[in-house]
């Protein structure tokens, strides 16, 4: 089970994934999850129906974009892929779909980056209730913590990997 | 055939739960044709602290010898239990019983290229948390892969 949301993040695991399901002999499953919150909530609700309808369109055409990708990915590495487009709260949908015998592989980071310093939401609910085994990526480069944040004057957070 | 992962990191406390970590880790190695290396990590709290956490100041330091001794023992015996598992899937299996505190030890065993085998939960049980402390920290500190097995997923 790869599930991205198409960040430069999420693919590190999606990678790592297929790999690892070339290997294993399994196969794979791509899962995008056009998230509801991005068209539902908050200040959204002030939105009329077509802007939002017009947002969920987006959100599913990049979805389609994204799968696309990684399906020339696999056929590249000879994998057997199946892609999934959902809708609503990734980590509910990814959970939904993932049995007890399957094996998840996940970026720690995804769309919403190096934000939530140690692990991504969206990874670390799933990890919590999924029965599937996780397998957890560091889609960060680290840094060296500086010794003493006093006397180096700054806070570092770590970088994108180029 | 290729190598993704260098080795298989198993981290084990000895208890049933850990061990479902184990083992499906010895079974992802068998897959990918690649080494194991176990690993038991005795807490210094473990026979320095009492329970409510104060040093034992009242223990000899005999006492705490013994009491160190009694978890190598303990140790030992959990990766001959491990190790006899792996020979009987022939899977290469190298044990470790290191002192320190167990996610840290764990996390430098790991190179980057290496995959972590662990159940989210271990020797303090299921209990109310989602995910057990040692797995959590492991996965927050770890450069490798961590494969989180469901300790829980029978239900």
């Amino acid at each position: 089970m790869l599930p991205t949301d198409g960040s430069k993040f999420s693919f590190v695991g999606l990678d790592e994934g297929l790999r690892a399901a070339k290997i294993l002999e399994i196969p794979a499953v791509a899962v995008y999850v056009v998230s509801h919150s991005k068209y539902s909530h908050g200040f959204m609700d002030y939105m009329d129906i077509s802007s939002k309808e017009m947002i969920r369109d987006m959100g599913i055409k990049e979805g389609e974009d994204v799968l696309e990708r990684v399906e020339k990915r696999a056929k590249k590495l000879g994998i057997e892929l199946e892609t999934r487009l959902m809708e609503g709260t990734p980590f509910e949908e990814i959970v939904k779909i993932a049995d007890k015998d399957d094996i998840i592989y996940m970026s720690s980071h995804g769309h919403s980056g190096i934000s939530s310093f140690f692990m991504g939401s969206t990874t670390d609910r799933v990890l919590k209730h999924t029965k599937a085994t996780v397998a957890v990526v560091k889609a960060v480069k680290q840094v060296e913590q500086p010794k003493d944040l006093h006397t180096s004057g700054r806070v570092m957070y770590p970088c994108m990997e180029k | 055939m290729m190598y993704m992962y260098g080795k298989v990191i198993l981290p084990t406390d000895g208890s049933e739960l850990s061990f479902k970590g184990v083992t499906e880790g010895l079974k992802f190695a068998k897959k990918m044709d690649i080494p194991a290396v176990a690993v038991y990590v005795i807490k210094p709290s473990s026979y320095s602290y009492s329970f409510s956490g104060h040093e034992m100041g009242g223990l000899e330091v005999t006492d705490k010898e013994f009491l160190r001794e009694g978890f190598r023992k303990q140790a030992k015996k959990v990766l001959k239990k491990v190790k006899e598992e792996a020979d009987k899937m022939g899977v290469s299996l190298e044990g470790n019983v290191i002192e320190g505190i167990p996610y840290d030890e764990i996390t430098k065993l790991a190179d980057k290229g290496d995959i972590i085998y662990m159940s989210s939960h271990g020797r303090s049980g299921l209990s109310s948390v989602l995910l057990g402390s040692t797995t959590d920290r492991v996965i927050k500190n770890s450069r490798a892969t961590v494969a989180v097995v469901k300790a829980n997923n029978n239900g």
